[in-house]
This record gives structure tokens, sequence and C-alpha cells, in this order.
């Protein structure tokens, strides 16, 4: 559980492009620099972040329900014509993390918070219900589908609608099934 | 025990007692040198070296004790002598052997009397010639030496028990009284050997002397091992004091003469370090100028140089390690060799190689414009990554690791960009986290496997502590299992390691993916331990869903140095630890292998560190463990790979997020 000052800080939105180079600008770096780095600069240009953080919760069934009273999530685009990558969290840093810890990555096509409607989009989850505990994650070729929902309040709710977790300690999977909820900012 | 094993005894303890501080014969080079030794053994020091690299690439070819070769000697350090020796040592032991595992075969079926005691006595002077050649090549720094003498003196007490069951046979006393009147009379026609021995010895013709004496110690010792009467023991104490004279001699122009070759080639091995951080900072200049360096007519840029001069540091290290061992050879103890420059100079220098290198990449920040800044800091990433992962955990300069030094100056780089912070700072954002839950991940997978595979170190520490009255690497109740030294002879020990420890599960750390196309790696020297272990061919799965992790492909590199850290660490097959079975085990003199580390025996060391010593050891007693591991599991930094799962699990079709957008 995170305070309210806390939240607070977290609350702004991170917008950070880059407005001070246009692609005439990123055309000159591509045509000047080696191969390897056309995509560096090209990236460059396109990179797009965005970050809410709220006190939302998260719901989770495992072997156990696991449940969190933070949920942080971020957008963030590396380049264009790909998709979003999501983030979520159960904390706001890693410095400030509490257990149980959660986080979810996935790529989503939408570019804006508000944008976010994916009916089933593949994601890589990882969850440690005690802090010296085994962890819960997404196993090479086991990763679990999301779905997720933006609505006209600003709340976004994200569900898990199927895939298995693997346990590192055991290497046993198990079927997971749980909720997001982020209220409006 | 009877007069003549005492005399044997006496014998050897003086002329180890005035040998033992071989550190004072070095320097005195006012005694006749021995060019042709120094130039010959530079010259097989070099083919040993050239020999040893490819050995250590691929450990099948290599002699010495193992599991399989038990009873093998170990290795010399260097040079016609050592090998002369070496290969002398081998032929006498061969034959002592050979004749006392008959005599015992013959005692224990009750058929003792079908051996001519003369055939003992032959033998028994076969046995003090290896001693004697044990006693040069520990005169020359060689451990083989010490385990040379230890298998003498195991020899001489047995063969002392085949005369001891022997001389009280039923109806041999007509026969003992034969041979008693026989030494007598030759212990009087040798008088005049010894007066002559004593002579050359006076002369300083040490080693006339002792082929005067030798023979007729050789002779009359073994016959009196027959008796036990001290008329006899004094009789031959002028042949013991002249024999030790001139032993004692031969030892001390063997010391003298390889502290004569090895210095000169520890002067060559002298790391400059002052040197190379000059053409560092001398390339910074240049790279603050004109962007590039001109190096044996190749054209290096910043990043080439990182690289170039990397490789540098990494055979600076070597020699440092070798000159270590060099000095370990010619009688300085570690804590005298720690405490001297070359220890202190090698600190600061990477420290400041470490700062040097900031310095190349921070001029090279400050000419760079915008428009090229991108693909420079890509390329300073790849160098400065691969350089990284093999400082591990050393702080270089005021507290801080490597990468920590250098990424001011890679942040500096990227800023000459308008475009590149704002991609890194995205590209870090979903990054960061990620690599975070993959390191916790290896970390709980190698953790679970833990107990199962206890680290080599403990596992052969509990193998070669001594036990039941049986003499093993470590004291009994020392708990030092950095302090392995040879108290019982390799081939009485290697038999009870390699029961111990080949099949048993284990587990080595910081392992680095060797330069070649062996697909293994070996893991840092860790007290007296180090493994080879073949496992990049379980690694490819692991690294593809790595690279997809981070958003890597040919077109697409990491953009941040952790990331970069990662994946080019996981190329290069660096693991944190590897848990495996171990397949074979080979015993190494520690000065020996040090002194000739080859090229791709960086990787026993991590950059910036040195290898920590017992002050007070004996170098030249010390022992190394090589282990071949066949892997198990492999923890790298971001990867838990589980080899006996299905190997599926880990291929690359097997992408994390199911498929590869990026």
């Amino acid at each position: 559980m995170h305070s309210s000052r806390t939240v607070g800080i977290y609350l702004t939105i991170l917008l950070a492009v880059t407005t001070a180079c246009s692609k005439e600008d990123a055309q000159q770096i591509v045509e000047q620099t080696a191969n390897r780095a056309m995509p560096v600069a090209q990236q460059a240009v396109d990179a797009v972040q965005q970050a809410i953080s709220t006190e939302g919760t998260i719901n989770l069934v495992l072997d156990t329900p696991v449940a969190a009273s933070s949920c942080y999530l971020s957008l963030s685009k590396l380049r264009p014509n790909q998709p979003s990558i999501l983030q979520l969290t159960s904390y706001p840093t890693a410095e400030a993390e509490d257990f149980p810890s959660v986080y979810v990555r996935a790529d989503v096509s939408a570019s804006e918070p508000s944008g976010l409607s994916e009916r089933s989009a593949p994601a890589q989850m990882f969850v440690q219900p005690e802090e010296d505990g085994p962890v819960w994650y997404s196993a090479p070729g086991d990763s679990v589908r999301i779905s997720v929902q933006a609505s006209g309040d600003g709340s976004i709710s994200v569900s898990l609608v199927g895939g298995t977790l693997t346990n590192s300690d055991t290497g046993d999977s198990i079927e997971v099934s749980g909720e997001f909820a982020v209220p409006p900012r | 025990m009877d007069g003549s094993v005492k005399i044997r005894a006496t014998t050897d303890m003086r002329t180890r007692q005035q040998l033992s501080p071989v550190r004072r014969w070095r320097g005195r080079e006012d005694r006749v040198g021995r060019g042709y030794h120094t130039i010959v053994s530079h010259i097989l020091l070099a083919g040993l070296a050239l020999v040893c690299g490819m050995q250590f690439v691929s450990p099948a070819v290599l002699a010495g004790p193992s599991d399989t070769e038990p009873a093998a000697l170990l290795d010399v350090r260097s040079g016609k002598v050592s090998r002369g020796l070496l290969a002398k040592g081998q032929k006498l032991y061969t034959e002592a052997q050979t004749n006392v595992d008959e005599f015992e075969k013959k005692l224990a079926d009750d058929q003792l009397k079908s051996i001519r005691p003369q055939q003992i006595n032959r033998t028994y002077a076969t046995i003090r010639q290896l001693g004697r050649a044990a006693d040069e090549l520990e005169a020359i720094g060689e451990t083989a030496g010490v385990d040379l003498r230890l298998r003498s003196e195991d020899l001489q007490k047995r063969v002392i028990q085949v005369i001891d069951a022997y001389r009280v046979l039923p109806d041999i006393a007509a026969g003992l009284s034969r041979s008693r009147e026989l030494l007598s009379q030759r212990i009087d026609r040798a008088q005049a050997k010894r007066t002559r021995a004593e002579q050359l010895t006076q002369q300083g013709k040490y080693a006339d002397a002792a082929r005067t004496i030798f023979s007729a110690t050789d002779e009359l010792f073994p016959m009196a091992a027959w008796f036990r009467e001290e008329r006899l023991a004094k009789s031959l104490r002028p042949f013991d004091k002249a024999h030790r004279d001139a032993h004692t001699g031969l030892l001390q122009l063997r010391t003298e003469s390889m502290v004569q070759t090895v210095s000169k080639l520890r002067d060559r091995e002298t790391p400059d370090f002052a040197g190379i951080i000059d053409n560092v900072r001398s390339a910074a200049d240049a790279i603050r100028v004109k962007g590039s360096v001109q190096i044996d007519q190749e054209t290096l840029g910043g990043p080439a140089l990182v690289i170039h001069f990397g490789e540098q540091w990494k055979q600076l290290q070597l020699a440092t390690l070798r000159c270590r061992a060099l000095d370990w050879a010619m009688g300085m103890t570690p804590q005298e060799v720690d405490q001297g420059d070359l220890a202190m100079s090698h600190a600061e220098f990477s420290d400041e190689m470490a700062a040097a290198l900031a310095v190349l990449i921070d001029a090279d920040a400050e000419r760079v414009n915008n428009q090229n800044a991108g693909a420079l800091y890509v390329a300073y990433l790849r160098s400065v990554a691969q350089l990284a992962s093999l400082t591990g955990d050393n702080q270089l300069g005021g507290g801080n690791q490597f990468s920590a030094i250098l990424q001011p100056e890679l942040d500096k780089l990227a800023g000459k960009s308008e475009v590149l912070p704002n991609a890194i700072e995205t590209y870090t954002n979903v990054t960061q986290e990620f690599l975070r839950w993959l390191e916790r991940v290896a970390a709980r997978g190698a953790a679970a496997k833990a107990s199962s595979c206890p680290p080599l170190a403990d596992v052969f520490a509990a193998a070669a502590t001594s036990r039941d009255n049986q003499p093993g690497l470590i004291a009994a109740g020392t708990n030092d299992p950095q302090n392995i030294r040879l108290m019982s002879s390799v081939s009485d020990v290697m038999p009870r390691l390699a029961s111990s420890l080949v099949g048993t599960k284990v587990s080595v750390s910081d392992v680095t993916g060797l330069d070649s196309d062996s697909g293994a790696g070996v893991s840092v020297l860790q007290g007296r331990n180090y493994a080879r272990v073949v496992h990049q061919e379980y690694l490819q799965g692991a690294i593809s869903n790595l690279e997809s992790d981070l958003y890597v492909s040919n077109a697409t590199p990491p953009l941040s140095l952790p990331a970069m850290i990662a994946v080019e660490s996981a190329r290069r097959g660096d693991m944190v630890s590897v848990g495996g079975t171990i397949t074979a085990i080979y015993l190494e003199p520690l000065v020996q292998r040090v002194a000739t580390l080859p090229g791709p025996a960086w990787t026993l060391i991590r950059l910036g560190g040195l290898t920590t010593e017992p002050p007070e050891m004996l170098p030249i007693e010390q022992v190394i463990l090589r282990s071949s591991v066949e892997p198990k599991w492999l923890r790298h930094r971001y990867f838990f790979v589980d080899v006996e799962q299905s190997p599926s699990r880990n291929s690359p079709q097997f992408n994390r997020r199911g498929r590869n957008r990026f």
C-alpha cells in the first residue's frame, strides 16, 4: 500500500516527445551514420513514453489468491509502425517495491492510454507473492493473454484471459486468472 | 628404524634446511652464468606456453596427473634442465616402483628368497637417485620435485620394510655375515673417493664432487640398510657429510642458475603499466582532434580502441599473474610478492585504466557531432559491455564498478544527439524492470538447485582434507581450502580424489566463454579450483529469447549499457554459475600453471583483480585442481537453463512473447 503523497508524485502523465528534432534531421542522421545506427536514430525520433500512476488494484488467482492494492501503468512506443509497450506494476519504482509484487508487459496497438482496447494480447508476467518466495513467471512459449479496455471516464481495466505461469523454484506450471483495475486519473 | 634410514633421512633433512631459503640466491649474479640455459629456457618456455594455450582450450590433451592417469608426474615450468630432470625422475620412479611392487608381491607370496639381495640394493640405490633428482627439481622451484621426493620417501619406506622382512628369514645369517664383511671392505675402499669428493667440494666443483661421492654412497648405504649397527653408522657418517656437502653445493648451483634464468624472464614479463596508460591518453588526445588513431597500419576509432586496449589490459593482467608466479618460483612468499611494487602497480593501473578509457570516450563525445553521435554511442556501448562483464564486481577507482565509471561519459556522448537521450530513456523504461525480473527468476532457479550442487571448492576441500591418518592436500582441522599443499604424493592422493570427485554434482561460479569455437567456458580461479564446461550448445534458445525480450535484432541494438552487457555476456557464454557433474579432474602445480598461463587464460581472473594468496604459504608445495564439468543447469545473470529439461523449452522458436514483432 502506498501513501497518497507517493501516489500523487506519480499521478502526472509523462509525455516525453522529442520536439526539437525534425524528421529531416533524423534523415540526416540515418544517412550519415553506420547501418547499425539507423534504427537508433529512427527509434529516437519516435520514442514516446507515457505513464499513469494510480492507486489501482490487482487481484490474481494462482495456487492461492494474490492481491495488491496498487497498480501502475505505463505505455511506451519505441518505433513507429510497431506496437506500443504496456507495462503494469504493483509498485511505482523498484526501490519502493512491496510484496506481493506483480509485473506485466504486453504489446498493444494503442498509442494513448485512452485508446487502449485489446481483446487478447500476449503478455509476459511475473508474480512474486512473498519477498523470499518463488516467482511465478511466463516461461518461454507460455505467455499469458490479456484483454485491455479503457473507459470513457479514464479508467482502464485489464483481465487475464488465459495462460499459465511457471514456478521459478519447482518448474511447476499453473493456470492464472485475475483482474487489474486502473481508476480514472 | 635402522641406521641406514637414519643416515638417509639426516642427509635429506640437512640438505633441505640449507636449501629452504631459495630466495637468498636471488640477485647473486656474480656466479658463473649459464647463458645458453637462459636462451634454451626461454625458447622452451615459449613453446610450453604455446602448448599450454592449446591445452587451455582443449584440455583433453593435457599431460599430468588426472583421474585416468593418477600416477602421472606433475608438469614442470620450463627449460631443458627441468625437462631433463623430470624425464630422469620419471625413469627412476618407474623402475623403482616396478621393482618394489614385485618385491612386495614376493613378500606376500612368501617367496622373498627368490629375490637376490643385490636386486633390492640396486633398487634402493635407484630410490636414492630418485630422491636426488627430486631435490634438484625442488631447488629450481618445481613442484614436481616435491611430489617426486614424497614418492621416493614412500618407496624408501617400502623397500626398508622388504629388507626388514628379508633379514629375519631363516637360513640367511651366514649370508648377512658375509655381506657385513664385504661392506666393511667397501667402506675402506671408498675412503679415497670420499677424500677426493671433499676436495672437489672445497674447490666448488660440486658436480664432480657429487658424481664421485654418489657412486660410493649409492653402494654403501643400501648395503648398510641390512644391519642395525652403530659401528657401521659411525663409519658411514663421514660419507654422509661428504654426500650432503656435495649435494647441497650442486643444488645451490641449480638454484642460482634457475634464479638467473627466471629473473631475466621476470624482467621481460614485467608489465608496462605506465606505458599502456600513456598510450590510452595519447589515443584520447588524437581522438579529440581527428576521431581515429593509426595502430599497426590500422585506423581505429574510439570504440575499436576500447577493444584494443581491453585486449592489452587482459594480457597485462596475465603478465602480472605470471610475474607473481615467477617470484614465487624464486622463493619469495606471497606476502613478499604482494607487498611489492608489482601488486601495488597493478592495483593503481586497474583504476587508472578505467579512468583513462573514460577520458577516451569523453574525448570522442567532445568531438562528435549530432549526426554521428547515435552510431558512435551504440559502438561504444558494445565495446564497453564486452569489458564490463569481465571486470565482474571489482571496484576500480573510487569504489565504483567499471560500468559505473564509464556511464557518465556514455551519457555525455548520447547527449550530443538531440534525439538519443529520449530513445534511451524509453528503451530503459521498457527493459529495466523486465531485466530485474529475469534476474530474479534466474537466481531463484539456481538457488533451487544449489543444495544438489554444492560449490566445487567445498566439495574439493572435503575430499582433499587429511583423514584417518591419510595425508591429503589440506591439513585436518585447518579448514583452509586455499592452502592446498602436497603432504602426500600425487600418486597417493589422486586415486582418493578421483573416487570422491568424479561423478559428483557441483557448481562453479563466474564462467567466461572462451574466445574459440570450443563451445566451452572456464570458471574463474577460486581458491585452488577452476573448471571447464562445454555449455554453449545449450544457450542459443535462451540467448534468442533474451534478445527478443530486449527488442534486439541485427538492425536494432540494445540502447542501454545493462541491456548491452546482458546480450554481449550471453553471446560470449558468460555464466554466473553452472551446476553439473564432474567428469574428469587434473592436478596442476600452482607455480608452473600460473607462470605459464597462455593468452586465452585471462578468463581465470576478473579484470582489475588478483587472486588472494595465503601470505605465508610455500607456493612450491601448492597445487590446483582443474575439473571438467558436464553441465546440468546454467545460470546467466538474466536466464536459467535446465539442460535436463526438454531442449525445446530453450529453443529459439519458443519466443517468450509468442511472436517476434521487433
